[in-house]
């Protein structure tokens, strides 16, 4: 669970810089970039509250 | 990481805790006083931030450059919300704010970023500009973006100079003025100050270079339209993202903000629990954050309250390095068990009013923006002077 969670959070991280880059390279359209962002956002805060700040058990 | 970091990892106490050993009890209470009332208003300028982002949601008016009130009822029960949210979170105590801010830095930094291309291109588009090398990006850059120009009425023109000053002094309270021994005192070395730096080149250097790419674009549209609202222009480049990104920017630099305000009032009233003051102390920045005049002039009252602050980070300073040098004896109110340091206390005041006496005269390289390099070495030296001055036939 926890390392499904830390892929997810990585990848909408990549997903966060890809989409805007993708739409500097005129490759996406505006909207398409804002709801790519807007999904990346979605599922980081979703998967990071997973991972993020938890201890680690010896 | 060369003034406020190597005394935290040496002395690894408080600001407030070494200034009461430097100033005795009721001169740092005063000082906590300013200190509150000043991070209070920050952080309500901060909620004023995130509440631009509610007014795209709710579609509010919001208040324009040179609004001072509030104006509509929407606008005050949006910063209401906001405000009594990020209090609570504040209230609940330092680890809560740390994580919230842990989870949101990532992420946040990755959207600045892409404000920063997505403003690049709609550039590209509305101007016709080709850009396929660096030398066409530049001249995209300084012909249609930061292109200069005359300031708009009762603003000052920022150079190169002002951008620079304020960047180094825009968070001169927490290294200059020192606020930030609180945090690094459990630093294990004196260059894990350089961490502090990260946050300030991050968030200042490509965050304002992104919103200043977006701002530009709004006037370039639309030079009629000269709204400083964080909400609309996130939410045009990025969409829900960029709201979110507005509303948790904000809240970021608010949390921890009202939290150390609480700490600093707590000091003052040390028998009131935290949870009750950080509140109180919350309700007390929300109020701020209802009058937009504060977020609108945050380039001027940034200034200000680094000005505030700063003259105690030097007498931090001097006392810690140069005291014991000059055979002086250091934290001479614990040493004596005074109420009041008269030498620290005349050192913050006079250079204050040295300061401000600079700032009234007018001339262009006195602007508040840059009177406090000059006013550290002032307050170094008055404190100096008067610790000679009042601990003459003492030995250290």
């Amino acid at each position: 669970m926890k390392k499904s969670s830390l892929i997810i959070s990585f990848l909408s991280l990549a997903l966060i810089v890809l989409a805007p880059t993708l739409f500097y390279m005129d490759s996406i359209t505006l909207e398409t970039n804002k709801m790519l962002m807007t999904i990346a956002t979605a599922a980081w805060f979703a998967s990071s509250f997973c991972w993020m700040g938890r201890e680690k058990k010896d | 990481m060369f003034l406020c970091a190597p005394i935290a990892v040496r002395a690894r106490l408080t600001l407030y805790y070494q200034l009461e050993k430097i100033c005795g009890r009721r001169l740092v209470t005063l000082y906590n006083l300013a200190n509150g009332v000043m991070f209070c208003f920050l952080a309500g300028s901060m909620i004023t931030v995130s509440a631009t982002a509610f007014g795209v949601w709710f579609g509010f008016p919001m208040p324009g450059l040179n609004d001072l009130y509030p104006n509509s009822v929407g606008w005050v029960l949006s910063v209401l919300v906001i405000g009594a949210v990020i209090s609570v979170v504040a209230a609940w105590g330092y680890e809560t704010v740390s994580k919230v801010a842990n989870i949101a830095a990532p992420w946040m930094v990755l959207v600045f970023f892409g404000f920063g291309l997505i403003g690049l291109r709609q550039f590209i588009e509305v101007t016709g500009a080709e850009v396929n090398s660096i030398s066409s990006l530049w001249a995209l850059c300084t012909e249609h973006i930061w292109k200069g120009g005359e300031p708009l009425p009762g603003q000052i023109k920022f150079t190169f100079w002002h951008v620079t000053f304020f960047a180094w002094f825009c968070n001169m309270a927490m290294h200059v003025g020192m606020s930030d021994l609180s945090v690094l005192r459990f630093a294990k070395k004196p260059w894990h100050g350089i961490a502090s730096a990260s946050g300030m080149y991050v968030g200042h250097f490509m965050a304002w270079l992104a919103a200043s790419i977006l701002y530009a674009l709004q006037l370039h549209m639309d030079p009629s339209n000269t709204n400083v609202l964080p909400g609309p222009l996130a939410f045009q480049a990025a969409g829900v993202a960029g709201l979110m990104c507005v509303i948790v920017a904000g809240w970021t630099t608010a949390n921890p903000t009202i939290y150390r305000a609480g700490l600093a009032f707590q000091a003052i009233m040390p028998s009131k629990s935290r949870f009750a003051v950080t509140i109180a102390t919350g309700l007390l920045a929300t109020l701020a954050g209802m009058f937009p005049a504060i977020a609108m002039r945050l380039l001027g009252f940034v200034a200000l309250y680094g000005l505030v602050l700063m003259p105690m980070g030097a007498v931090v300073f001097a006392d810690f390095w140069l005291l014991p040098k000059l055979g002086l004896k250091q934290y001479y109110a614990e040493h004596r068990s005074l109420k009041i340091n008269w030498a620290a206390g005349i050192a913050w005041i006079a250079t204050l009013v040295i300061c401000v006496a600079l700032v009234k005269s007018g001339k262009p390289q006195f602007q508040i923006f840059f009177v406090s390099l000059p006013g550290w070495f002032i307050a170094c030296a008055l404190y100096i002077a008067l610790s000679k001055l009042q601990q003459k036939g003492e030995t250290a």
